[in-house]
């Protein structure tokens, strides 16, 4: 065995004289991730970690500015809203060409939005009831029109983000049967800086620069978003210098990360929060009384810590802070043992109960917050049963309303309070559809349907603030926290903009690389 | 003739055997509650939306008519399409297979030669430093968890000493050599690609030194065993009293009659090596097989779950075989009937 070890020695040795953990060319972006995309298709995963391989790879009709929420033109120019809110008319952008040579035209927007509300994959979530194949219209080669079934105020926002992709209509030669979705899965065919040059499963995706680009040239050559699923090993790398920027790591070693020279951790707040549903049609819990309770014996600041390490703020509300809409008056939840028990009390509970909280414990944050939950609850006579099922099945039993207790992240898709308001409270939504409290209150149906086409901003905001009282009022969920969003980068990375709806889609478009700068 | 009879028979009782494996899966797979469906419709999902994937994917129909399209296809040929890549499964694990099989067998290579040859020595030299050692070994290796393993040898030799490369398949800035076999050893040799050669060469030690560490030990702790049984026998003695070189008795004589129990082992070690690349590929971020297998089953990717069992049972029924060949090319009383 000294032998065999000795041998190791020496090739080792020798292997140390070759040049390893050579720094990449200052052109080209080394992205490591723990995550890896399932499929690149714009018009079928909702999955922020495949919308970074292919965000930059396409375009969409409008962007948002910089690190904000507010739209500003990109293929389209300029547009019209009709004085109702249901018609939208967009002047695009002339001269441009999809990566594949087809031109940008009219007829290409209307295909994407047709070929996104065709496929009915997950991404056509966003346009589902709200504009249907025969609302688009194109009035010629460079003017298009949508006709929404509904006055949809959050339309424009819709816009901007990866679902509204424009895709050339020359992916239909790779398969007119579905629309080029299995060929799309592995390639792009949009308008944007990037596209994809190579998708090594497992292992690497290589976007290349358009170098047509009808836009700012960007600095990067190429992209390589190498997955590497072993986060500490994610971690070494990034340290080493051989990976530039890297996600997701965990807070522990983001906090390690903080003090390593040459490395910047950034961190800002984001829309992504996390609450637990409180199923209103089982017993016990149909009590508002009893949620409330919940709501009151909840260790908000104890999770806070024991799960992000303080990387997060408590909800107040279900509109998360710094979106629109958000009420900041709105009562919050603190723990208040007393109050919690003398709810409970009155309830008729006073001796307490048994309820489940169903989790997937293949999340280590969902298994911690279990226990403190658990902990919490059991302090005003209420024990829990902490259940486990793998994703799959747990989904499966949230939609079934199979649940008492449970819990779930969300994150907007398009920057608007919409996405808590109508999803979470409308009751058409109950299930995985977004109300997974099984919610049902008439009065929050008319605000959740009625914000969401009320053109008059103030009258709006006063439907909002209504609902979100009754939300905290009615405890329809425990409004945990809203998480801070982190990433680890090296100082060389210059020109990172953080937008809070773009989580883990780094702007590779205006990122660049200086060495010079350690 | 009578090889080629046994062979035949072995190959035809296979087939029933890969047609079990399939029900059984198939059965297990459908039958666990939760719904691909739910997963792919997104953190949203409408009703509609769910509908329209469960029907795309065949899921509304009734399992006996989904076990049937399945065989069906795959007498064609088609292993169907993963729920979770959207691409035919059969490119999938085309793509992937090659990984994972070029990091096994070099692992398992590398504990049939490492195993045995110490394994032997240890044997021979009984009680001395050398056997020592061995043992020491063998306890670490038999009770090391790979995970933990494999992350001080990546601190050792990548953070510490930077002597080999942080995980991957080849240096990100290497080209991959043309693609022949999917191995990048062999393609880079092929097509004189030396570059990549070397830079496979630095990307697969680690790993395959991980990988194998815990096999090693108990091949070398069996087949010592194994020898100091032969060893003490009177074949072995006439063969010592007849003056023949040492060499020729340990590694003709007694070797050859020390190795049956090894090479039975041998054969199931390659199915504990397949299951430890799956920590092995996280920790090294190998691209192969092994994590396309946990996420498939995270998300009840069923033909991607039916596929890689198939490949799986044809790969360890084949190493089955291979062992039962062996058996009779190593010991002449084993005949083929």
């Amino acid at each position: 065995m000294r032998a065999q070890g000795l041998g190791l020695g020496i090739l080792a040795c020798v292997l140390s004289a070759f040049s390893l953990a050579a720094k990449p060319p200052s052109d080209v972006l080394v992205f490591g991730s723990s995550v890896e995309a399932e499929t690149l298709d714009p018009h079928d995963t909702v999955d922020n970690f495949a919308w970074r391989a292919i965000y930059y790879c396409y375009d969409r009709l409008v962007k948002f500015r910089g690190g904000t929420t507010e739209i500003e033109p990109a293929l389209a120019l300029s547009w019209e809203i009709s004085p109702d809110g249901t018609s939208y008319t967009f002047h695009l952008r002339q001269g441009i060409t999809f990566i594949d040579g087809a031109p940008f035209n009219a007829e290409a927007v209307a295909y994407s939005f047709r070929r996104l509300i065709e496929l009915g994959r997950a991404a056509s979530g966003t346009v589902e009831g709200i504009l249907d194949v025969s609302g688009i219209e194109v009035i010629d080669e460079f003017t298009i029109r949508f006709v929404l079934n509904f006055p949809f105020i959050p339309f424009l926002g819709t816009l901007a983000t990866n679902q509204a992709s424009i895709v050339s209509p020359g992916v239909e030669q790779h398969g007119p049967a579905d629309h080029g979705a299995s060929w799309l899965a592995e390639h792009s065919a949009g308008t944007g800086p990037f596209y994809v040059k190579e998708w090594r499963r497992g292992d690497v995706i290589i976007l290349a620069r358009n170098e047509n680009y009808w836009g700012p040239k960007p600095a990067l050559r190429e992209v390589q978003i190498r997955y590497i699923p072993e986060a500490a090993v994610l971690r070494e790398l990034l340290e080493k210098g051989e990976v530039d920027m890297a996600e997701v790591l965990t807070d522990e070693q983001l906090d390690a990360l903080a003090g390593v020279s040459g490395v910047t951790v950034f961190e800002a707040p984001s829309f992504s929060v996390c609450r637990l549903y409180l199923n209103c049609t089982k017993p016990y819990l149909s009590d508002v009384r009893v949620r409330q309770a919940i709501s009151y014996a909840i260790d908000y600041e104890g999770i806070i810590y024991a799960v992000t390490k303080g990387h997060a703020v408590q909800m107040r509300g279900p509109i998360p802070q710094g979106m629109w809409g958000h009420d900041p008056s709105v009562p919050q939840y603190t723990r208040d043992l007393t109050k919690a028990r003398a709810l409970l009390a009155a309830a008729g509970y006073a001796k307490g109960f048994r309820l489940t909280m169903l989790i997937d414990p293949g999340i280590p944050a969902w298994v911690d917050i279990a226990t403190i939950v658990q902990a919490n609850l059991a302090e005003i006579g209420i024990s829990v049963d902490i259940v486990g099922y793998a994703r799959p099945t747990m989904r499966a039993m949230i939609d079934r309303s199979e649940h008492e207790i449970s819990i779930g992240y969300w994150t907007p898709d398009y920057p608007d309070p919409d996405m808590f308001a109508w999803y979470w409270f409308y009751s058409k939504n109950r299930g995985l559809g977004g109300n997974r409290s099984f919610y049902t209150n008439p009065r929050m149906d008319e605000l959740a349907v009625g914000q969401r086409a009320e053109p008059d901003p103030n009258k709006r905001l006063e439907m909002l603030k209504e609902l979100q009282r009754i939300a905290v009022e009615d405890a329809v969920y425990v409004y945990l926290y809203q998480a801070t969003y982190r990433t680890a980068m090296r100082e060389w990375v210059k020109g990172y903009v953080y937008n809070p709806m773009l989580l883990y889609m780094p702007n590779f478009d205006t990122i660049s690389k200086d060495y010079g700068a350690g | 003739m009578v090889f080629l009879n046994f062979l035949a028979r072995r190959l035809l009782f296979q087939v029933f055997v890969l047609f079990g494996v399939l029900v059984i899966t198939f059965l297990i797979s459908h039958v666990v509650p939760g719904d691909p469906a739910l997963l792919l419709a997104g953190p949203r999902a409408s009703p509609e939306v769910v509908a329209k994937i469960r029907s795309d994917l065949g899921l509304d129909r009734p399992l006996y008519r989904q076990f049937l399209i399945y065989v069906l296809g795959l007498v064609r040929g088609d292993l169907g399409t993963s729920v979770l890549t959207r691409r035919p499964v059969a490119r999938d694990i085309a793509e992937r297979f090659p990984a994972t099989f070029e990091l096994v067998t070099l692992a398992m290579l590398l504990v049939a030669i490492v195993g045995i040859f110490f394994g032997v020595v240890s044997a021979v030299y009984k009680e001395r430093w050398v056997d020592q050692v061995t043992r020491v070994l063998g306890i670490a290796g038999a009770s090391m968890p790979i995970f933990w393993l494999g992350l001080l040898a990546l601190y050792l030799f990548y953070t510490w000493l930077g002597w080999v490369p942080g995980g991957g398949r080849i240096a990100s800035n290497i080209d991959p050599p043309t693609r022949i076999t999917g191995l990048y050893v062999i393609d880079s040799v092929l097509t004189r690609n030396w570059p990549a050669l070397r830079s496979s060469l630095e990307h697969l030690i680690l790993p395959v030194f991980v990988l194998s560490f815990a096999s090693v030990a108990s091949i070398l702790r069996l087949t010592r065993a194994c020898m100091l049984e032969v060893l003490n026998q009177d074949y072995i003695r006439s063969a010592q009293a007849k003056g023949l070189p040492q060499r020729r008795i340990i590694f003709i004589h007694a070797l050859r009659n020390a190795l049956l129990p090894t090479i039975t082992v041998l054969g199931v070690t390659y199915g504990e090596l397949l299951q430890g690349a799956v920590v092995t590929e996280t920790l090294f971020s190998w691209p192969g097989m092994a994590r396309y297998a946990v996420s498939s089953m995270t998300y009840l990717d069923y033909p991607a779950i039916m596929a890689l069992t198939l490949v799986s049972a044809v790969i360890y029924t084949l190493i089955n075989l291979l062992v039962d060949v062996l058996y009779g090319a190593i010991d002449p009383r084993v005949r083929y009937d």
